[in-house]
Formats: structure tokens, sequence, C-alpha cells
């Protein structure tokens, strides 16, 4: 059953059987929660990693991160992570920064004799990551559900995603120390410099992004589009030909992908109208509000919610239904909004490899053709450490607020 | 005949308590859920939650919401006429803007809602006797407004802030800190009230005497369907209490500008806080806005608007002359009553 | 029937995927230009925003029928897995059965939100209601909207039809090729 058309049909019944509402608020609902600029962050911002993609710039950016640590030992496993960084400045979602790093990382692990359970392990794991760096697409969505700043939740986000990134580089120089057959690579200086010039105008373009949100040139919306026409400019200019000929077809497949999320939202939409309409969710905040937990306890309920929820639902799905709720309880309990957002974002994170949905744990298994629980197996040895990561985040909130109160200036009059 | 017992919705997309409109909106509820019988009910949605302003406008219309307290800027895009109303220099004194229900134009807006929209009105209710402009500096003088990005809240603004030199900027109030933040924007025409939450990013706040710059106004209306099915009894009833919230709203509003400006004076220009500029230094903005607001609206609506969009400049403004300075009640209203319930 | 349905599936994959790709990528450029006129000339346009807004909604509107055709849509499968994995003609038939049922109320649900939402585009329409920047009308996008509600109820139909006859044992094939995109997910 589509996630989407269960709710919506649920929204109906409520509606249908709720004399202060008609039929028509269906489609009304629907069409006025997808109606926001903010929003249209989202497609621009998929398209911007598909374009990217096209352009061959992951390979480059592997490459890159390749010459630069595969001596060490594990360090095709290490290299990954790393390219998993960097690809999640250019991408919001962690399924597309998973399933380029199937097609692209794997093969290579799988010549040095990584098994398989480990590489598909770092891929599908290392996915998550890109929802933390920024771009982010969960926090741009929790940004508008809770009209918090974009730009310091994107801030916020960089330190908990370079933490998940050290914990899992920490695990595979454990596994890799234990396992004498994986091969390490070669350094030469000379590749290293020809492939940090390849991989330029990859990174380059998180540096627009960032800088230019932080610099004040952009909006988050049009931060996405500038993304989009440089990479539009970049395939221009090094592939006309074969850029001209793929650039429907790859906006075609944007709007696919979006097109499955906005019918997901706007039918939240509906539902979260329905629910408003009889003001379930002050009821429900004011049932826990008045068990007067302290922001902990709090924080970690809600994670184990989270935790629950994703074991069945979309990421979207997930901000979606709970935040509305979440959100006035916890701000009533003194969590910063930045802090919430990244932790609900850890959660969703964290669902991308749990059974039975699991997305990342689909694409990987699909796009590398390994077995769903050879996947399963290595993504939990690295749910550990990402599970640790999202404890540190919940009970030091510095970690994700102090970088976007450092960069972004104080109110005279104290806020 | 008894009292009915109701369920009321009521939407406005202003932010919750102890925001002045949405205390008056608590009033209402605590008279009502207190007079009504047993099981009666009123749900107060803040912030759009159920519904944004025009989507609320059009919900009244079709009986899928009982009220509505909506912003005229707002839900013009549902019925331009209402626009109308955002014009600057026609009601300039406190006593004026009181009138507005009164004015022949005031009277046949509140008639359309009725007849072409079938929501009941219950009149005008003030937003702010403060409106003004927000800025990372100081926005007052033409030199200071050159090139600068200024996000409005209704279309009827734009043509003022482009007279100033200025690009008027659309864009939902949700967006605007963190356009602030990035330097998308450089100002906001908006109210003391939305102010305080975007003081970090624009600290300087400008204000010229009263609908000098910007105008706007709320007005509060009832679902036709829903009106027309309650008794006579009920109706009275809640016509009264509609009455008493509006009142106590003005007051309230009132009053929450006066602290705001207390709190946040600004000596001199070049202090951050609320700058109250004089008459002299407003003169500048005021020519150069001249008529540009009343063409932009006449060409944006039907032709048979035309004459009703100087009808209202010219009452408007005879009302303002007629109804000078200090003769509104509302001005020599002790605030302190109000002083600990604002604080929230 | 089988005709009708190789053309509707010609249609979306060989038209309207192209024009939907069309209407994302214009608003898109719309956008990049405009944050160079800002910065170049210090303009811009008043009603861009709303432009870029329901230009890109207007295409992943038009898309909704085209991802429901494709399956792509965000799915619990719990049950039709559970019957499959029982195994036996029994459980595969249960299980198609449940997958035709699923295809039903998606069908009746695309059909009820357009349907309803048609009186609500009057509305628009008369009233005249307008986007935000009050330059570009609302019920143009509006339409689009129930548009692709209904094209996505016709894509449930052919799927309900679909289903029903490969329980009878016909495939009729689909000129989709799957892709990378199999998961719908984003986040
Ligand atoms: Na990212
Ligand atoms: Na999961």
């Amino acid at each position: 059953m589509t996630i989407g058309v269960a709710l919506g049909v649920t929204s109906i019944l409520f509606i249908l059987t709720d004399p202060m509402l008609d039929a028509r608020t269906v489609a009304q609902s629907f069409f006025s929660f997808l109606g926001s600029f903010s929003l249209m962050t989202v497609p621009l911002f998929i398209y911007a990693g598909f374009l990217m993609e096209r352009t061959g710039m992951v390979r480059q950016l592997f490459g890159f991160a390749e010459a630069l640590v595969s001596r060490i030992v594990g360090g095709f496993g290490l290299a990954t992570v790393a390219t998993c960084v960097m690809f999640s400045a250019i991408s919001g979602s962690s399924v597309a920064v998973a399933s380029a790093m199937s097609l692209i990382a794997v093969p290579e692990m799988r010549a040095r004799n990584y098994p398989d359970w480990l590489s598909a392990g770092i891929v599908s794991s290392g996915g998550g990551i890109g929802l933390l760096i920024p771009p982010s697409l969960s926090l741009i969505i929790y940004g508008i559900a809770t009209e918090t700043s974009i730009v310091r939740l994107f801030f916020a986000g960089i330190i908990p995603g370079l933490l998940l990134a050290v914990g899992m580089a920490t695990l595979i120089v454990v596994v890799a120390w234990r396992t004498p057959s994986l091969t390490s690579g070669r350094f030469s200086g000379q590749r290293l410099r020809e492939s940090t010039v390849a991989a330029l105008p990859g990174l380059g373009m998180p540096v627009l992004v960032l800088g230019g949100l932080y610099g004040g040139l952009f909006t988050p919306t049009e931060s996405a589009a500038v993304a989009c026409g440089y990479a539009m400019v970049y395939g221009l200019a090094t592939r006309p030909r074969e850029f001209l000929r793929e650039l429907l077809p790859v906006t075609a497949r944007a709007v696919n992908l979006t097109a499955v999320v906005f019918f997901l939202m706007g039918s939240v939409g509906v539902f979260q109208f329905v629910a408003a309409n009889h003001a379930w969710p002050q009821k429900i905040a004011e049932a826990v509000v008045a068990l007067e937990l302290g922001a902990l306890p709090f924080l970690f309920g809600y994670l184990c919610v989270l935790l629950l929820l994703g074991m069945f639902l979309d990421g979207i799905a997930m901000i979606l239904l709970t935040v509305p709720v979440v959100f006035p309880i916890a701000t009533s309990v003194g969590v910063d909004p930045v802090h919430l957002g990244i932790v609900v974002t850890m959660g969703v994170e964290l669902s991308v490899i749990t059974p039975p949905v699991g997305f990342n744990l689909f694409a990987v298994s699909g796009i590398a053709k390994i077995p769903i629980q050879t996947v399963l197996r290595g993504a939990m040895i690295f749910f550990v450490s990402d599970l640790l990561v999202t404890v540190a985040i919940i009970v030091f909130p510095a970690l994700s607020t102090w970088l976007p109160e450092l960069l972004v200036s104080g109110s005279p009059f104290g806020g | 005949e008894d009292l009915q017992r109701v369920t009321i919705r009521v939407s406005a997309d202003i932010p919750g308590p102890p925001f002045p409109t949405a205390l008056a909106m608590e009033r209402f509820k605590e008279l009502v859920e207190e007079a009504f019988p047993e099981g009666s009910e009123v749900r107060n949605f803040y912030a759009g939650s159920l519904y944004k302003d025009a989507d609320a406008m059009a919900a009244l219309s079709e009986g899928n919401l009982e009220m509505g307290w909506l912003l005229a800027g707002k839900t013009a895009s549902v019925d331009s006429w209402l626009g109308m109303v955002v014009q600057p220099g026609v009601l300039t004194t406190v006593a004026a803007v009181h009138e507005l229900e009164n004015l022949e134009t005031g009277k046949m807006l509140l008639e359309r809602l009725r007849e072409r929209h079938n929501i009941e009105p219950f009149g005008f209710s003030d937003l702010s006797f403060s409106l003004g402009i927000a800025g990372k500096n100081r926005l007052l003088a033409l030199d200071s407004m050159q090139g600068s990005k200024i996000r409005t809240f209704a279309p009827a603004i734009n043509p003022a802030v482009e007279s100033w030199g200025a690009n008027p900027v659309v864009m939902g109030f949700g967006d605007v800190p963190s356009a602030l933040e990035s330097g998308v924007l450089d100002g906001v025409v908006t109210s003391i009230g939305a102010w305080r939450s975007i003081s970090e990013q624009t600290p300087y706040f400008t204000i010229a005497g009263i609908g000098t710059i910007t105008f706007d106004s709320y007005w509060v209306g009832a679902s036709g369907d829903w009106w027309a099915g309650l008794n006579e009894p009920t109706r009275n009833k809640l016509a009264e209490f509609v009455a008493e919230a509006m009142q106590f709203h003005d007051e309230l509003s009132w009053c929450n500008d006066r602290f705001s400006i207390e709190a946040f004076a600004a000596k001199s220009l070049s202090d951050p806080g609320i700058y109250a500029a004089g008459a002299d230094e407003a003169r500048p903005l005021q020519e150069a806005i001249g008529t540009n607001v009343a063409e932009f609206l006449k060409k944006d609506l039907p032709d048979e608007a035309d004459t009703w969009i100087d009808r209202y400049l010219e009452e408007g403004r005879e009302a303002s002359k007629r109804l000078g300075p200090g003769t509104d009640p509302l001005e020599k209203l002790d605030c302190a009553q109000y002083r600990d319930m604002l604080k929230g | 029937m089988r005709r009708a349905y190789l053309a509707w599936r010609a249609f979306e994959e060989r038209f309207l995927q192209y024009a939907a790709a069309i209407l994302l990528l214009g608003p898109t450029l719309l956008a990049i230009v405009e944050v160079v006129r800002r910065y170049g000339f210090g303009v811009s346009f008043p009603w861009r925003q709303d432009a870029v807004t329901y230009g890109i909604l207007a295409a992943i509107f038009l898309f909704f029928g085209i991802t429901q055709s494709r399956g792509l849509h965000l799915r619990v499968t719990l049950l039709p897995s559970l019957l499959r994995a029982k195994g036996g003609r029994t459980g595969r038939a249960a299980a198609e059965v449940v997958e035709a049922a699923v295809a039903a109320v998606g069908l009746l649900f695309c059909a009820f939100v357009a349907w309803h939402g048609i009186p609500v585009a009057l509305r628009m329409i008369e009233t005249g209601r307008m986007t935000q920047s009050q330059i570009i009308p609302l019920w143009p996008f509006f339409i689009v909207f129930l548009v692709g509600m209904g094209f996505m109820a016709v894509s449930f139909f052919f799927q309900l039809y679909a289903q029903i006859q490969s329980m009878r044992g016909v495939n009729l094939g689909s000129p989709y090729v799957e892709g990378t995109d199999r998961n719908g997910s984003i986040l």
C-alpha cells in the first residue's frame, strides 16, 4: 500500500465523518501544503545532485580521496567514507550518496578483497552522512515545518556529519587491522596532484553553496538553483554534446523522484489538516507536557519513537508526522530548535539502515547486487557507531548549536 | 429560544499568546465557553496552523471554517478589492482608522464579503498603529533606501516601496529571517509585533506617524452558512462577544505598541531600536509615494473599482482631518492594566 | 483495453515526462537568471517567487501518474511479501488479490481528490484567486493539480487492470526500465 494513499484515505474517512468539514478540503489542503517557495529547495537540490552525478564528479572525488588515504590500513574504506563526506556536500539525500557510492566504490573495494558485508555496510551507512553535511533535504523539511532558519540548520549539521564519518573511520581501521587480506594502495605524489585538480570542480560546488549562504548571497532555495546552474555550466563546458543529450532525461529523473516525495507530502498535508482541525497535536502535546520530563529524557524518548517509526516509514513521513507535535513540547522543555532539527535528522539517518524498511539497504543491495542480509550485516556494525554519535549529540547540544551561533551574529536585544 | 451549543474554529495567521490578537481570541474563547451550553468549544488556530489567510477566507465561504481574524492585505489574493484598504497616507489618525467601517468604502467592502463571499462580517480591527520599516541599517532617508531589497506584506505596498527607490520583495514570513541573514533582504515593512521576532537580524525599526507610509487592517468574519444556521439569541450573543473581543484586541494592540516603543526607543537615528520619525523626516517618503499606490490599485482592479479608490482617498483623508490626533478614547487609555498580560 | 493501456504508457513515457521536465528546467533557469539580475542590475520581478514555485509544482503534479505507473511510490509491502513468502499457489494468489485491492483503493483516492476539487477550481476562477504576488492567477495551477490527480487515477486504473490480467496469467509488460530510483525515498 502506498503510504501516501494510506494516509490520504484515512484522512478522507475522517473528513467524511466530520460534520465540520466537506470533501472539498481534501484537494485544498493537499495543494496548499505544497505551495511554498521554500519547499522548492527540495526538487532543486535533488536536481542539482543528479546533474552533478552526470558530470562524472563523484568518480573524481573518489579518485581524490583514494589518492589521499589509500596508503593507510583500510585505506579504500576510508577513501569511501571521505568521498561520502565530499559528495554529501553536493547532495542533500542519503539514498543518492549511498547509490552513487555503491556504483563507484563497492567494485573498487571488492577488487581489494574487501568482504561484501563490509563495503556494503560502509556505503549504506556512509550515505546517512548526506543528511547531516549541508545541503540536507531532511533539514530543509524540518526547517520549513518549524520555521527554523535553514541556514542555521545547515551549519549545525556539519560537525555531527563529520563525527559520523570519524566514527565510521574508526570502525573501519579496527576491522582492517584484524583482516590482513585487505590490500592497501600505494601513495603517489603525482597522482594526488592530478586527482586534486580533477576534483576541484566538484569541491567548488559546496564552496559556492555554503559560501553563498554564509556570505549572504542567496536564500536556500536560490542556492539550490545556483547549484543547478553550476552543474549545468560545468557540464556544458566539459562535455557539451553528451550533456545536452542527457539534460532532459536527467531533469525528468529529478521530477520523478520529487513527485514521489511530494505526493507523500501532500497526503501528509491532508492528514495534518485533519489532525489540526481536531486539535490533536495540542492535546498530545498537553499530555506530554503534563509528564514534566526534562529536556534530556524527552529527547531520548523522542529518539526511541523515531527509531521505531523508522523501521516502517520514510524519513519525510517521520518528520512531518512527528515534528508538529514534538516541536512545541521540545521548545517548552528548553530544547533549542536547531538542536532538535539535528536530533530528528540523526533519527532519520539511522532509519535508512534499519529493517524492514531501510531505503539505503535496498538501494545498495539493488545496485551493488549484494544480498540484502549481507548488506544488513555490514550496516548493523556501523549502526552502532552512528547510534553512539547520536547519543553524544543529544547529550552535548553544543556539538550542533556551536557552529551556527559562531557564524550568525547575535542580537542587540538578546534575541 | 436558548443559546445553542457551538463548536467554533477561529483561524488567524499571527503568533500565539502573548501576541495581542491571540490574547483577544483567547478572551473570545473564554466568553463563549462560559456563557454557552456545556460542550461548547472554541478552537483557536494561530500562525496559519489550520489555514493561511487566503485559504481561510475561501474556507469561510464554503463553510469549512466558522470564524477568521484575517488581514485585508493577505486576503486580497482572493478578492483584490480588499487591497483598497492597504493604501498609505489615507487614514492617518487613530480615530480615522476606527472610522474605516463607517466610511462608504469600508461599508461597501464589508457588504461585498457578505454578498459575494457568503461571509458574515463583524467589522475591521486594528492591525497596529505602528507599522514601520525594519532594517539592518536605519531605513528612513531616501538615500538609505536606494537599491535596498525590502519585503512587503501585501502587493499594494510594493508601489510605495518602489517610489522610495527600493526593490519590493514578495516572500512568506517564514523565509524572512534567513533571507535577512543571507542578505537577500535588507529590510521588512512590518508591525512592531512582527519586528520583535526579527529584531536580531534587523536592529533598526522606524515608524513615521500612523498609516503614513503603510497601512493594513484585520477584518473579522464568520462563515455565512454556519451563521445562518444559528438561532437569533445565539447570533446576538456571539456578535456581542466578538465586539467585546475586538475592542479588547484594539486596546491590547495599542498598548503592546506603546510598551515596545518605550522599551526599545532609539534616541537617535544611529542607535538601534525603534525610532519615531517626525513629520518633517517622514514627508519625503510620503511625497515620493504621491498617487503611485492608488494608480497601481486602479491597474490591478477592475474598472468599476476605480471610482471607489478615488472615493476612499477622498473620504479617508477627510476623516483624518475631521478626527484629528488625540480625539480617540484609545489614545487616553491607561496601558498599565495590560502590562503583565502582554509580557506573557 | 490492452491497446489503451499501452497507448497510455507511451503517452506518459514519450511525451508527458519530457513536458514535465521542461516545466522544471524553465523555473530553475528563471531562478538563476533572477539571482544574476539582482546582483547585476539590482532588480527582480515581483512574480518571480510565484512563477518558480508553481511552475515546479505543475511539473511535479503531471508526474504523479507516471511514478505510479512505474510503481515507485513509497509503499509498505509487508502483507503481500508475507503472503508470497508463505509460498504456494494460495499465498501468491492472495498476494495478488491484496495488490489489486490496493490499486482499487488508490484509484478511488485519486478520483475522489480530483472530483471534489472541481468545485474548488470553479470557485477559484469565479473569484479570480491569485498567488501571493497577486500578479499570477492561482487557478491554472490548481487545475494542473487536478489533472495530475486524474492522471494518477488513470494509472491506478490500468494497474488494477494489469493486476487482474496477471491473475489470469497474462503479462502486459511495461515500457519502463527500472532504474536506480526504484526505492523512491529521497532522504
Ligand atoms: Na548533504
Ligand atoms: Na528503517
